[in-house]
């Protein structure tokens, strides 16, 4: 895995060197824009781009100032350089917007089968997406545009996102920082050879709003970022069935989410494999840390996620298997390793006071555990934890919604094979720590989960497992001298 | 039942009738003079169209635009005080055609018009100095001259009462246009020395009254066209175009 990881990194610094050395300079200035905050550039910035892109690539550089522009494409051989406190400003007129029949979707940077391409420096790209999401709204009251305002919302394909990198190959996005999309915020479908470094995101403008959005792409690096969004912070997604996203390194991010910090999925039709993740950090999430979810049909497999410190944020892990829209395929999820983790789990709202919070659902009842659940013929397999940490609130209380141990108790617990796939989805669930079901080969291995007050439940509950091994379990809780803090049901230990 | 048939008959025409005039603030045009409106106008003459055509009407101000493309059944009212100022920048000017770039651009077109008493600005020298700082960087080819109104290609054509200004190049453009009624215009590029009047290829059935023009160059180019008529249409000097 390390030298796979080392080989990858060679080879993007290698591209990337070749990038800078014939970059060319073109101040935008040049072509007319208007750094105003007023003037819409959207036809200049493009013909620039044109320009650039047919006479031998080359950087448009944005001087300081604000430059307001609708949709705009970006074409192989150009880099947009933002300096610092140069800010490209989406136009509060959906109007001034294209939704890419090709993609399907609205942006307000595209590129569409184009090769070395990037965004640099240090400047801004503000989507400025609720005021074109808003007036898009008054618009569709009055019959000009038709959509259904589901949610009292435009569909999300016609709000703007930031950023769409459609089919792109070599894509560089330094230095920038990229706020308030109106929709998704940077998408990066069926691209290969893509670096991301030391980008900042603010994304919670509007609903929907995720922070980076992988989606089948080949050969990823993301480092060195900070990410808050209404929506799933780094997200990798598989669209297309027939393809795969694989071969993603992140390292040295912090995210901050209303859904989800890390999260793969929802949507897995072809599959993720050989994603490593390093020096994570996660804070005031409001739902899970990590979330590895293979739901419909793909696969999920060869995944590392190594150091992460997770605070204030609604749970730690959720591995699920699933089979919503999986059709005549056998989703799979195996062979993830997770370790060096230390978790704080809050019993107040994490995301509280954020806008666009989480929504509130089934309370009252009881702090969710981390969890890995499988289905009774789908299973989840060899997945290991170890050097892991997590320390609960406690303090439950059995008049919420209590759940018992007992082999009944336990086997009633729905499979919920259909159901979107959440940490929160089982509701109130055995264990106060880890709940593990339908899953083979799993190992623990110096596991420390801690609870501040007492719970009514135990520590961690396994149910129909074949093969688990739990090596250096350790668990605290005050006043539970005598209780049993591990529950097996039906599940076997692997022999040594 | 017939009386309930004619009353929806009644309905559905009186629904017709009010439909069919649009306010640009319908569509968020903006009315400042610094938004630039291309997207916005664009949408209103689209939606328009697709909805059994009708008139998009502006007011007063100033309502800065690039190129919009006109569609079948759609005409613009310019009310008195209402000037539609072209944008300053040539690439804010494009062309569906490989023909003549303009403010109002159409091409296979039907029962179109522009009409009202306000203003068509097209910001001429601005746009000249621009295009030519952009020519002598390289970074854009000659390309056809941006003017402030195109028409290729369509039937049904009438242009009332306007005032055409500042026009870089050709104040109007007609291409194999067929009944084309232009009536009380007032033409004028004083300023500009490359303004140009109206130019008519290829078309059949124009006619031509009440107009005024004050231009440098030619005032009207005639070529190839069937059926004229010249109706009181002078230039500044006197002479009948």
């Amino acid at each position: 895995m390390i030298k796979y990881q080392k080989a990858l990194w060679v080879m993007i610094w290698i591209w990337c060197a070749g990038m800078t050395a014939s970059a060319k300079d073109y101040p935008v200035l040049n072509f007319g824009a208007k750094n105003d905050g007023v003037t819409l550039n959207t036809t200049i910035i493009q013909g620039a781009i044109d320009y650039i892109s047919e006479n031998g690539g080359g950087r448009l550089v944005f001087a300081p100032g604000i430059y307001v522009t609708g949709s705009v494409y970006i074409k192989s051989n150009v880099t947009l350089h933002l300096e610092n406190k140069a800010e490209l400003k989406g136009s509060p007129n959906p109007f001034d917007y294209v939704r890419d029949g090709y993609i399907g979707w609205t942006s307000l940077v595209f590129s569409l089968k184009q090769e070395n391409i990037g965004i640099t420096g240090e400047g801004t790209i503000n989507a400025n997406g609720f005021a074109a999401a808003t007036n898009m709204v008054d618009h569709i009251h009055k019959g000009i545009v038709v959509d259904a305002l589901s949610l009292d919302r435009p569909d999300a394909t016609i709000r703007p996102n930031t950023i769409y990198f459609r089919e792109c190959e070599k894509v560089n996005v330094t230095g920038i920082t990229q706020k308030d999309p109106g929709s998704w915020n940077f998408v990066i479908d069926q691209c290969t050879d893509v670096l991301i470094d030391r980008i900042h995101i603010d994304s919670k403008a509007y609903w929907n709003n995720d922070g980076i959005d992988i989606v089948d792409c080949d050969r990823v690096v993301i480092k060195n970022s900070y990410i808050d969004a209404s929506d799933d912070a780094i997200c990798f997604k598989s669209h297309d069935p027939s393809k795969i996203c694989q071969n993603v390194v992140v390292d040295n991010c912090t995210v901050r989410s209303s859904a989800s910090g890390l999260k793969f999925g929802t949507v897995n039709r072809g599959g993720f494999r050989n994603i490593t993740v390093t020096n994570l950090k996660v804070i005031d999430t409001y739902r899970s840390a990590i979330t590895i979810q293979s739901v419909d049909g793909g696969v999920a497999e060869n995944i590392l996620i190594d150091g992460v410190k997770s605070y204030n944020t609604a749970n730690a892990i959720y591995i699920r298997m699933g089979d919503r829209w999986s059709g005549d395929k056998t989703s799979s999820l195996n062979n993830v390793t997770i370790k060096n983790v230390y978790a704080e789990i809050p019993l107040s709202k994490p995301d509280s006071g954020y806008r666009y919070e989480g929504p509130v659902e089934d309370l009252p009842r009881n702090i969710s555990p981390s969890a890995i659940v499988g289905l009774p013929n789908w299973r989840i397999k060899d997945i290991t934890l170890s050097n892991i940490e997590i320390v609960y609130p406690g303090g439950s209380n059995p008049h919420y919604a209590k759940r018992g141990t007992s082999k009944e108790e336990l086997e009633s617990i729905p499979e919920m094979h259909h159901a979107y796939p959440e940490f929160s989805q089982f509701k109130e669930l055995p264990a106060w720590g880890f709940y593990v079901r339908h899953a083979d080969n799993i190992t623990f291995d110096n596991v420390v989960l801690k609870v501040k007050d007492s719970d009514y439940r135990p520590a961690i509950v396994i149910d129909d497992a074949k093969d688990i091994e739990l090596k250096n379990i350790n668990i605290s809780e005050p006043e539970s001298k005598k209780k049993n803090q591990i529950i097996l049901n039906n599940t076997t230990k692997r022999k040594k | 039942m017939k009386k309930y048939q004619l009353f929806l008959l009644s309905v559905f025409v009186s629904l017709n009738v009010s439909a069919n005039e649009y306010t640009a603030s319908f569509f968020g045009i903006k009315s400042d003079g610094i938004t630039n409106n291309t997207g916005s106008i664009q949408k209103a003459i689209d939606y328009i169209s697709e909805h059994r055509g009708g008139t998009l009407v502006f007011y007063v101000g100033r309502y800065l635009t690039g190129t919009i493309h006109l569609k079948s059944n759609v005409k613009i009212r310019l009310e008195e005080g209402a000037v539609l100022v072209g944008a300053s920048s040539p690439y804010d000017y494009n062309s569906s055609t490989q023909g003549a770039r303009a403010i109002i651009e159409a091409n296979g077109q039907s029962n179109i018009g522009i009409y009202g008493k306000g203003v068509i600005e097209g910001s001429g020298n601005t746009l000249i100095k621009n295009m030519n700082d952009l020519l002598n960087a390289g970074y854009i080819k000659k390309n056809s001259e941006p003017g402030l109104i195109s028409f290729t290609n369509c039937m049904n054509v009438s242009l009332n009462g306007l005032h055409l200004w500042n026009g870089p190049y050709n104040a109007l453009t007609l291409t194999e246009c067929k009944t084309v009624n232009l009536e009380a215009l007032d033409i004028n590029g004083r300023n500009i020395p490359s303004s140009t009047g109206i130019v008519a290829k290829g078309c059949k059935w124009v006619n031509l009254k009440d107009l005024f023009v004050e231009v440098k160059k030619e005032p009207f180019i005639n070529q190839n066209n069937q059926f004229v008529t010249i109706q009181n249409a002078i230039t500044n000097k006197g002479v009948t175009l």
